[in-house]
């Protein structure tokens, strides 16, 4: 027998209309659920009426929406702040007159408003203030909060997906302006900077470089020779190949119309 | 001197309205910084943090009240700080010792009352909570926001706000009867 089994026969069996069978099935199951005894006893029981108010009420809730308490937590802190409107106040008080878990709880949080807003400072060791004041105040608060702000703008940026080519490319452009302009201030910067190292890039460039043209020069020089040579031998073997075949053409030529004769000559013989 | 004035000195770069704010707040600050940190070294670095950040954001600070401001500063400081350690010790591994410590820096030594055994136990429970409930506690029941002011802070509608700390409060009373049965009965 289940719960909703022994439900259906609650009244039969506290008037005793059931039969043997189902009066021991009634009774094993009361033995095994303590809900259903609780609920068995309360009418079968001869208890006080505000007992037997409580124990049934908690009875019915149990069969019908279920424990009210999750609607009190819910209007709970309200009701110890008073701030609840008066029916819904009412409906509290008098399910926390009932309910011995939810007027605790509702004492407990009474108790706790005591001591909560106590703990809303604590003191820090003696030296807190002067360590703050000694990072915060080193510069008058201006010049402070100007760096401050230039400092998160470069944050930002450097955040940005394709700060590094943005910035070479800024940069570059920059550097183009300061020193790559001739009508620029800084034009000559960069050939003072090397006259400053004592560096002269121009002449200490100059001997190689003559040496490299010479270098360039004769081999160059040599490669065309070469090429020439070659060209020529070419045309010199290309132009006898070719004489040697107008030659035998020539020959063919002559053989194909000795022969076209002889045979132009018998046949007009045969023909006379 | 009220808030307005001195921030209002400090924004002009008086190192005098300075220190007398640093002054008036700086238990304040502290508190919220150990309620998110729960370790009083790291309440220590995270407090002088945050009064850093405040001083820094002095010009953002225009016309609202200095409290939920300051405490969206102390919050955004110490979550920040949170994701970077990624990692907290669970509720379970810090003691009601620990609670007790921090609790005798409060008041002075002199002073080992009723009260004191009430906040250290509620430390305690606040340890047992989640982390959103606690925030909840800290800013309404400790910090005495209102509902309001912890909707724009927290970005949440105000009926969740509303349920949130109801709960939150319920969660709390029923972790202080756990942890002490007869808490608060009539002495």
């Amino acid at each position: 027998m289940n719960c909703e089994r022994f439900f259906e026969r609650l009244d039969d069996f506290v008037e005793g209309r059931l039969s043997a069978a189902d009066a021991r099935l009634v009774r094993e199951h009361l033995e095994t659920c303590p809900r259903c005894e609780k609920l068995a006893a309360t009418f079968t029981e001869d208890t006080d009426d505000e007992q037997t108010g409580d124990d049934l009420a908690d009875a019915v809730m149990m069969r019908t929406s279920g424990s009210p308490c999750r609607s009190a937590h819910d209007r709970l802190g309200d009701h110890v702040d008073g701030s609840l409107e008066p029916v819904d106040h009412e409906l509290v008080a008098s399910h926390v007159s009932h309910c011995r878990d939810c007027a605790e709880l509702v004492r407990v949080t009474s108790r706790m408003q005591e001591t909560l807003p106590l703990m809303a400072e604590m003191e820090p060791d003696a030296n807190f203030v002067v360590d703050v004041l000694n990072v915060t105040s080193r510069q008058p608060g201006l010049v402070d909060r100007w760096a401050a702000r230039v400092a998160e703008t470069f944050r930002a940026l450097l955040q940005r997906p394709r700060i590094a080519w943005e910035g070479a490319y800024v940069g570059t452009f920059v550097l183009v302006l300061l020193f790559g302009t001739p009508t620029s201030p800084l034009a000559r910067v960069p050939q003072q900077a090397l006259e400053l190292a004592g560096v002269n890039p121009v002449a200490e460039l100059r001997p190689p470089a003559a040496a490299l043209e010479k270098r360039v020069t004769a081999e160059v020089n040599e490669a065309w020779v070469w090429v020439d040579g070659t060209v020529e031998t070419a045309s010199r073997e290309s132009t006898t190949a070719i004489e040697r075949i107008k030659r035998d053409l020539g020959t063919l030529w002559e053989r194909v119309t000795s022969e076209q004769e002889t045979q132009d000559n018998s046949t007009q013989g045969e023909n006379q | 001197m009220d808030v307005s004035t001195l921030l209002e000195r400090c924004r002009k770069g008086d190192d005098l309205a300075w220190e007398s704010l640093v002054r008036q707040y700086q238990r304040r600050v502290f508190a919220v910084a150990y309620h998110y940190m729960r370790n009083a070294d790291e309440a220590r670095d995270m407090a002088q943090e945050i009064f850093i950040r405040i001083y820094k954001q002095l010009d953002s600070f225009r016309g609202e009240r200095f409290l939920p401001w300051m405490l969206s500063v102390a919050r955004n400081a110490c979550i920040d700080r949170l994701r970077k350690i990624k990692a907290r010790p669970p509720a379970s591994d810090i003691p009601v010792d620990e609670a007790t410590q921090v609790a005798a820096i409060g008041p002075s030594p002199e002073d080992r009352s009723d009260t004191e055994s009430k906040k250290r136990l509620l430390y305690a429970a606040l340890d047992l909570l989640s982390d959103t409930n606690r925030e909840m506690i800290l800013l309404k029941e400790i910090e005495g926001l209102k509902l309001e002011e912890i909707a724009q802070l927290l970005k949440l509608p105000l009926g969740t706000v509303k349920s949130r700390s109801n709960r939150a409060r319920v969660e709390l009373a029923a972790r202080v009867r756990t942890l002490d049965p007869a808490y608060g009965a009539a002495s």
